[in-house]
């Protein structure tokens, strides 16, 4: 690297995933948590796609927020709780994208698992309207929305009895969880 | 009766364009529908183009940590992480001296003549040391000293004393009578104690700041339009609340190392490697700050004015993919996830303040929509889920109305950006914050610190054309504002200017954000006010066609189909005019449909007759 060390500054940094505690050393202050977790920290689940935060595919829970990891500075995801796909809460998601073939290539699979995990958190019984538009973020080449919401199904059914005594209640007002169908005007003669 | 296009704002016009109807009136003066009549609260349905179904209005938070899960976000241990961070402005009731606009305004000179902006103090929160400074002190329940204080009362607390020097000059003493911070203790919103109206007509936003103790509070206020030469900073003011700052080896692991204004400010005389050696074995770069992530508005400012070069993220939605793929390589790192003064959004008299850290899904949240639903309805429109949850208001401005749609909503809603620098905070509406092109107008090291909105009852609507079916990027966005008191509607065309489409349109000649005034004087003059209706349903067509026959471009030379744009002159025809439908219907258009209904039953019924009996005959 030719430019002065200066250019270039980096910081140390202690990050949280899936959690335990991974001390950085010599982060770029620049870089993203996504290159972090793959480059530094060996997580690969999170894919690097576009680098935008447009394919969804390096998608994680900061904060049990989904998050695209692209997106966050690694000095912003300091002292947050970072989950990447291989967080075994995510294993029920994994393995019905897997069952229902909702990612073939695999490439976008562990993003669209973490999709869907936090779908189901917000939303126990998202319809298929609902689950098109929270997994709009997800984009995928290979494959179609009806292996997707069969994925959500089949993640439900998995995560059905875990999540039947949560007492997790579908938020209504998460705009992209409500379907049409059940909405109080449809119900209307 | 001939209602005057732009009444006078507020209650005036009941006894002038009105004048006719008598007593009739409400006590406001109009009898337009308003949102709150048409299903509680929300806005008409159906407004969003490109979106998918219609949300329903039950409350609820969405992707919030709840208070006291103890999450490791500051905020939500705190408990401040509500929907809404309420209240809580000061409101100064003297003037307040500011160096840089002293003699420019007011009393000549005058040290009490100036602007009345200042940083005034809040009750503190239940933080012991450096604290979570929040706007205002709502939820500031047991912890602190609770200070109430009316709309206009001037609540004089001696700890606050320096903190009202925060526009002080260097030389001057407290003025008397000038520290008046509000501290709203209750979660409903004190009228008036979020903004001020200084002496000379501007009016100033003031950022309400809670800090651990008293003292903390008081220094970083007065340390704030002091500038960085002018007293020194506390080190638990300054470093804020981030205590892996301290000792990085004590903890077993790397400190996260944000550095303060005063190490940036001091970065070459004296190297402040106490974080940053960690893990660096002494390299040069230890010497230089670089990461910055402060915890409130007035440490960010006082960064900024130290490192004008610093990149501020946010959100990073607009800003990561550039670092990530080169375009912008940053020397220094302003980080805002920690300042939770600019989280949320504030309810004011007739307004709003929406702060720069409020995210696209905060906006979609019910209390909000319930104020400004075309903000909701355009923060829908806007990318996936997980951009929204990430993607702030400050981030939606900066990008501008080239291809943002954000502000494109605020300025048909006369909203004003508030932006803040070591010199205080100015306000500049949304059609001034653009040059031609959609660049937002600062000056380095200013930061975008929040959009005042104003609400008004009125429908409000926002569609946009992206390009394709779901959540895109614009390619042209329309919103329309219907005021029932002042009898207006604004309509505003943006987000045009991107290039979006395959053949690009670039920036050259076209007017990123357009107010199509003509049409909306127009448009005021053939709505029957009262009725909240338009009884010529050929204002519809018009409406449209103005709207379009005002996107005026240079030479149409590189926009898409040649000269003239006729894609997107089309587009805002129908855009406008459906709006316009559903904001303003045609008059008597609820009796139409239920004439229209009742006959089509009518009809229904009559052929179930008629089938049954000629099943009957078939039988027989």
């Amino acid at each position: 690297m030719s430019e002065p060390a200066a250019e270039w500054p980096t910081v140390g940094l202690t990050l949280r995933v899936d959690g335990h505690e991974y001390p950085v050393p010599q982060v770029w202050i620049g870089d993203s948590l996504l290159a972090v977790l793959r480059e530094r920290l060996d997580f690969d689940e999170p894919r690097d796609g576009c680098g935008a935060g447009e394919c969804g595919a390096c998608l994680v829970t900061v904060d049990d927020t989904p998050a695209a990891a692209c997106l966050v500075p690694a000095v912003a995801a300091v002292e947050r709780d970072v989950r990447t796909p291989r967080d075994p809460g995510f294993d029920a998601a994994r393995a019905a994208v897997a069952a229902a073939g909702a990612g073939p290539c695999g490439f976008c699979a562990p993003g669209l698992a973490v999709a869907i995990t936090s779908l189901l958190r917000r939303n126990p019984d998202p319809g298929p309207a609902a689950v098109r538009e929270a997994l709009s973020g997800v984009i995928c080449r290979c494959s179609e929305s009806g292996h997707w919401i069969e994925a959500v199904a089949l993640a439900k059914e998995a995560e059905g009895g875990a999540a039947a005594g949560s007492g997790a209640s579908p938020d209504p007002d998460d705009a992209d969880l409500v379907d049409p169908a059940r909405r109080p005007e449809a119900a209307a003669p | 009766m001939g209602p005057d296009a732009f009444g006078p704002p507020g209650g005036g016009f009941a006894a002038g364009g009105g004048a006719g109807i008598g007593g009739a009136l409400p006590p406001d003066g109009h009898a337009v529908p308003t949102r709150a009549e048409f299903g509680g609260g929300a806005e008409r349905p159906g407004f969003e183009l490109g979106t998918f179904e219609l949300t329903d209005d039950a409350d609820g938070v969405v992707w919030a940590p709840q208070p006291g899960d103890g999450d490791a976000f500051d905020l939500a241990s705190s408990g401040q992480f509500a929907a809404v961070t309420r209240g809580g402005y000061s409101a100064p009731a003297g003037g307040i001296t500011d160096p840089y606009r002293t003699g420019g305004h007011g009393s000549g000179g005058a040290p009490t003549g100036a602007v009345g902006g200042e940083f005034g103090a809040g009750s503190s929160g239940p933080h012991g040391s450096g604290g979570v400074p929040v706007f205002g002190a709502g939820s500031s329940g047991p912890h602190g000293s609770e200070r109430e204080s009316g709309f206009g009362q001037a609540a004089r607390v001696p700890t606050q004393e320096a903190g009202s020097r925060f526009a002080a000059g260097p030389a001057d003493a407290p003025m008397p009578g000038q520290a008046v911070s509000q501290a709203v203790s209750e979660p409903t919103p004190v009228a008036g104690s979020w903004f001020a109206t200084g002496a000379v007509g501007t009016p100033v936003s003031v950022f309400g700041q809670t800090a651990g103790t008293p003292t903390v509070t008081a220094a970083v206020g007065g340390q704030f339009a002091a500038g960085p030469a002018d007293g020194p900073v506390p080190g638990q003011a300054a470093s804020g609340a981030f205590s892996a700052a301290s000792d990085p080896a004590a903890t077993g692991g790397f400190a996260p190392a944000f550095a303060s204004a005063t190490a940036a400010e001091s970065a070459s005389a004296t190297p402040t490697g106490e974080a940053f050696a960690t893990g660096l074995g002494g390299s040069a770069v230890a010497a230089v700050p670089a990461l910055f992530g402060p915890t409130s508005v007035v440490e960010a400012v006082q960064v900024l004015a130290a490192r004008p070069d610093a990149v501020i993220v946010a959100g990073g939605t607009v800003v990561m993919p550039d670092i990530t793929a080169g375009r912008r390589h940053p020397g220094a790192i302003v980080t805002l996830h920690r300042c939770a003064e600019l989280r949320g959004w504030s309810p004011g008299p007739g307004e709003v303040l929406l702060h720069a850290g409020l995210t696209l899904t905060e906006m979609q949240r019910q209390e909000l929509r319930a104020q400004v639903p075309a903000v909701a309805q355009a923060a829908r429109t806007v990318g996936a889920p997980h951009i929204r949850a990430a993607a702030t208001l400050g981030g939606n401005l900066m990008v501008g109305p080239a291809s943002a749609d954000l502000p494109v909503v605020l300025a048909a809603l006369g909203a004003e950006v508030l932006v803040a620098s070591v010199g205080g905070v100015r306000t500049v509406s949304v059609f001034d914050f653009y040059d031609r092109d959609g660049v937002p107008q600062l000056t380095p090291g200013e930061l975008v610190v929040g959009a005042r909105v104003p609400v008004v009852r009125g429908m409000q609507g926002f569609m946009k054309i992206g390009v394709r079916g779901g959540t895109s990027r614009a390619i042209l966005s329309t919103t329309l504002a219907v005021d029932p008191a002042r009898r207006s509607a604004t309509c505003v065309v943006g987000a045009m200017a991107q290039a979006a489409l395959p053949s690009g349109t670039g920036r050259a000649g076209l007017p990123t954000l357009l107010r199509a005034d003509h049409a909306d004087r127009w448009l005021a003059d053939q709505v029957d006010w009262d009725a909240g209706a338009i009884p010529d349903p050929a204002v519809y067509e018009t409406f449209g066609r103005l709207v379009a026959e005002s996107l005026v471009y240079g030479d149409g030379a590189g926009t898409l189909g040649g000269g003239g744009d006729p894609y997107r002159r089309k587009a805002a025809e129908i855009c406008a005019r459906r709006l316009l439908l559903r904001a303003l219907p045609p008059l008597g258009w609820l009796d139409q449909v239920r004439e229209l209904q009742r006959r089509a039953d009518f009809q229904r019924a009559k052929q179930r007759v008629e089938r049954a009996e000629q099943a009957k005959g078939q039988d027989q």
